[in-house]
């Protein structure tokens, strides 16, 4: 009996040591995440796509495959559900914004949803104040379609500018860098929703 | 007598007029001033934030660094000009019409969905309305001022008259 005992303790002793390095393993991951590195490699490639990927310009559009790159230079790890290994071997949440959002949601330090119109209206203390250069921006129809996604690159003290850079479908017109989202969001209907997917927090 | 009496009139017009210009131009220079050193010390806190590119940004620090971003856009918004206001407004154009574009490449993906293609036209609509008044309002400083006031007399067409300032607020009221 003592010895049954022993045994289911050390199990769940085990399973719970396990759990916890896991969650350590993952929270160590995201706490190195390095936003000067992905903002490096966003300005890089903005205009000019790595040749090292695929880019999925004619393909529906390259925007979440460039934001993923650029995490990814930030330093977060690739994982069975999300990764690239070349274009014939690439998780849907590499390349397509919903299952990005569907991936990273529950694990980045915050995922805050808004509509353009509210965004539009409290830009200061919603997005001028909360986005961090490295996160992510994403935007989805008012009926959940996700639409588009890009990299927070910057931001200024002359007009509380934030700054981002992006890819785009079917055309290099759509592929920038440093663009003002506090304009660009008077271009889009106040009826999109936008996600603010910010990585961390802390160092 | 009377003469006298106008000079002295005059001359303290004058001089309330000259006190009230230095004192409107100091109070600028010292918004000015004020907003340099702010910058000076955004730009370093910012520059040590962010130096290892591994930094919190829930910190007092950074909390500090996009409060002091907010506090000098405010002051400067005190200080522009007409110019200013008129660059301002150029980018803000071009930077909406990139996410106007964005928009109606993303309708296939919406299946084209009518209220929200109503709110595109919309949108369109207020960017295009913006930039005839700044061509307008080019036209008339390049040409004639007789020549402009007569045609806006004809076409009753006031709107070059708005100042950039107006147009920029303008730019951010809801398309309708």
């Amino acid at each position: 009996m003592k010895n049954v005992k022993r045994i289911l303790f050390s199990i769940s002793t085990a399973l719970i040591l396990s759990l916890s390095s896991t969650i350590g393993a993952f929270a160590d991951d995201y706490s190195n995440y390095n936003r000067n590195n992905a903002v490096s490699y966003a300005n890089s490639w903005a205009t000019s796509p790595n040749s090292a990927f695929k880019n999925y310009i004619y393909d529906g559009g390259d925007c979440t495959n460039f934001v993923s790159q650029c995490v990814y230079a930030g330093g977060l790890p690739e994982t069975s559900s999300w990764y690239y290994y070349g274009s014939k071997n690439v998780s849907a949440s590499w390349i397509m914004a919903q299952s990005f959002r569907d991936y990273y949601k529950n694990k980045v330090y915050d995922n805050t949803v808004l509509t353009n119109s509210i965004a539009q209206v409290t830009w200061a203390s919603s997005l001028y104040s909360k986005l961090w250069p490295g996160d992510v921006i994403q935007y989805s129809h008012a009926n959940g379609t996700m639409l588009h996604s890009q990299i927070i690159t910057g931001y200024d003290s002359g007009s509380k500018s934030t700054y981002f850079a992006q890819h785009g479908a079917d055309s290099y017109n759509y592929f920038y860098k440093d663009g003002n989202l506090k304009y660009y969001l008077q271009g889009r209907p106040a009826s999109d929703t936008i996600y603010l997917c910010r990585i961390k927090s802390g160092a | 007598m009377k003469n006298k009496r106008l000079l002295k009139i005059l001359v303290l017009v004058a001089v309330v007029t000259a006190i009230g210009s230095i004192s409107v131009f100091g109070a600028q220079t010292n918004v000015k001033d004020k907003i340099k050193t702010l910058t000076e010390q955004f730009n370093s806190k910012k520059a040590k934030l962010e130096k290892t590119g591994v930094y919190d940004t829930e910190s007092q620090d950074a909390k500090n660094i996009k409060k002091l971003g907010g506090q000098i856009a405010d002051l400067t918004e005190q200080t522009k000009t007409e110019d200013d206001y008129a660059k301002e407004l150029e980018t803000a154009l071009y930077w909406a019409r990139k996410g106007l574009e964005d928009s109606k490449n993303e309708q296939k993906l919406c299946n084209n969905d009518k209220d929200r293609k109503s709110s595109i036209d919309k949108i369109e609509k207020k960017l295009n309305s913006l930039d005839e008044k700044i061509k307008a309002k080019k036209n008339k400083t390049s040409n004639n001022k007789f020549i402009n006031s007569v045609s806006d007399s004809v076409s009753g067409n006031a709107s070059d008259n708005a100042t950039y300032k107006q147009l920029m607020d303008e730019f951010y009221k809801p398309a309708e």
